[in-house]
């Protein structure tokens, strides 16, 4: 057979009415999607009850699935909640912005300066490695029990990852087609514009992708720590929760951070597989 | 095909020779280890406008290196080369780029070669396509195309940049013989259609003389011009022909001899 019929014959069949096997669809695909996570949630929640009925420590200190959902349920019905939730995410969104446009202009001036390569390349990993939070003390000292010094933290926790999933995406780019963006005219930034930045975009995604990590995992220490005045933050209710040894509010508290984290990190995920469908990589 | 011609090429015209591509003792060497790895020695060769040239080699043989330096990817050690007009060059790959359509890799050739309204841009894309008889797969996305169809969406690209000099380097190494045949036909009738020059690069003999008014053999390491041999066979031609068979062996004989008896 041949693998390329001649074109008229192509455009006799359009590819459209070729048979392609049911792809399943609408509520089939959202439920084998589900399941698995829904069976993994119920033996996890299984084992936290087995672990609070064994006895090993008392109820006040480890309460039950039952009273923190419960206790969750209520503290969603209180408008402070959401004020708490809206400081942190602001801050996480303001910090992760400016981690944004930090870790990509350093990223970039690696990926295009090989004596900035030379002098921070290395740099740059080790900052990644270092826990963020350590920048915290310094932080405080520079900018008081500000809401500053917990920004310094997260930006310092999520630039270096977006810094080195754009360096990577860019060293990764396939010299071929950067020889034909060459042979087609691109010159300097063009060729930037037009071939190694989408060429680069699959591992700038990653990047993006751990540098949220990053700095949600920063923002929730910082705020533990660095308690603001008038400013309910998770973080901050938290640390309350353990002050009042309120277990059931703790509790509740961590399953609403990490709700959060799990949703932006799908978000991420879906705009990852999307655009390695769209190049044939998935 | 091709509309008149544009100031530049007016202003190039006076300056440079009547030849399309002109080669005058291009050497090229790479440094390997610490001894030089030369490539292309002492390589002379001349193509008349509108000319269709092949290159036959063994691999190796600095053929690739030689369509490099003429497109501007890399600098020849010594010697000179003079290309008039516009140059494109077509890879083993297609390398279309991934994240795009069809119609917008040809796009992004318009618009790197100046046109700057959009939708004439994809009014072109779409023209081009049609002419690699690709009407139709404008919206697909490289990995669903076929080895052959990207190879016509690479042709297309080049045909966008509206090259008077057009190098192609192995470009049908990848594909299936019937699908060749077809991007072979092809190829010769978008050529005869224009004023195109083109430089050939193949390992194939039949298929340099299936293409080729002139077929080049090339020595291997360093490569250099061993002989030319001139097609005169009537158009179109077929691959199964015996005059083309028996040209065909002539040439692979002459390049058997080239080859080093040690050789790769």
């Amino acid at each position: 057979m041949a693998t390329e019929p001649v074109a008229t014959e192509m455009e006799d069949v359009p590819p459209e009415t070729v048979e392609v096997p049911d792809r399943p669809h609408g509520a089939r695909r959202l439920w084998s999607w589900l399941w698995p996570k829904l069976a993994a949630l119920a033996l996890f929640l299984a084992a936290w009850q087995l672990v609070v009925w064994s006895g090993w420590r008392p109820d006040y200190v480890l309460p039950g699935p039952v009273p923190v959902f419960q206790r969750l349920y209520e503290d969603l019905s209180q408008p402070d909640f959401y004020v708490g939730v809206g400081v942190t995410l602001r801050r996480a969104l303001v910090g992760y912005a400016i981690a944004i446009v930090i870790g990509s202009v350093i990223g970039l001036l690696v990926a295009r300066v090989p004596v900035v390569r030379k002098a921070v390349g290395h740099a740059i990993l080790g900052l990644q490695s270092m826990p963020s939070i350590a920048w915290l003390p310094l932080a405080i000292l520079l900018f008081q029990q500000t809401e500053g010094a917990i920004l310094v933290v997260v930006i310092l926790g999520a630039a270096p990852a977006v810094a080195t999933g754009l360096l990577a995406g860019v060293d990764n780019v396939q010299p071929l087609l950067v020889r034909v963006g060459r042979v087609m005219g691109a010159r300097g930034l063009q060729l930037y514009r037009y071939v190694i930045l989408p060429a680069a975009l699959p591992g700038y995604v990653g990047g993006l992708k751990q540098g949220w990590a990053f700095a949600w995992r920063s923002l929730m220490a910082a705020e533990i720590i660095n308690i603001i005045a008038h400013q309910p933050s998770i973080g901050q209710q938290l640390q309350f929760a353990h002050d009042f040894a309120d277990a059931q509010q703790l509790l509740a508290l961590m399953i609403v951070i990490f709700f959060i984290g799990v949703t932006v990190d799908l978000g991420f995920g879906f705009a990852d597989r999307a655009i390695r469908r769209r190049r044939g990589l998935a | 095909m091709r509309p008149a011609l544009d100031a530049r090429q007016q202003a190039d015209a006076g300056a440079l020779s009547s030849r399309a591509v002109a080669v005058e003792r291009l050497s090229k060497a790479f440094p390997h280890g610490d001894r030089n790895l030369v490539a292309l020695q002492d390589v002379t060769l001349d193509l008349q406008p509108g000319e269709f040239a092949c290159i036959v080699g063994a691999s190796g043989s600095g053929k690739s290196t030689l369509l490099n330096v003429l497109a501007g990817l890399e600098t020849a050690s010594s010697g000179r080369f003079e290309v008039q007009g516009r140059v494109a060059l077509m890879f083993q790959e297609a390398a279309l780029f991934p994240w795009l359509t069809a119609s917008q890799n040809v796009e992004l050739a318009l618009e790197l070669r100046g046109v700057k309204k959009s939708s004439e841009r994809r009014r072109q894309a779409h023209d081009l396509l049609e002419r690699v008889h690709l009407h139709g797969f404008e919206r697909r996305r490289p990995h669903e195309l076929s080895g052959g169809m990207k190879q016509r969406v690479a042709l297309a690209r080049a045909l966008a940049q509206d090259a008077d000099v057009l190098l192609m380097d192995e470009p049908f190494g990848s594909v299936d013989a019937i699908t060749r045949d077809h991007l072979h036909e092809e190829l010769v009738r978008l050529w005869r259609a224009s004023s195109l020059t083109i430089l050939f690069v193949t390992h194939n003999a039949r298929e340099a003389v299936r293409l080729g008014d002139r077929v080049l053999v090339f020595t291997s390491r360093p490569g250099r011009v061993a002989q030319e041999f001139k097609i005169d066979l009537p158009r179109p031609r077929s691959l199964d022909s015996p005059e083309l068979a028996v040209m065909a062996g002539r040439i692979t004989e002459r390049l058997k001899q080239e080859m080093r008896p040690d050789g790769h």
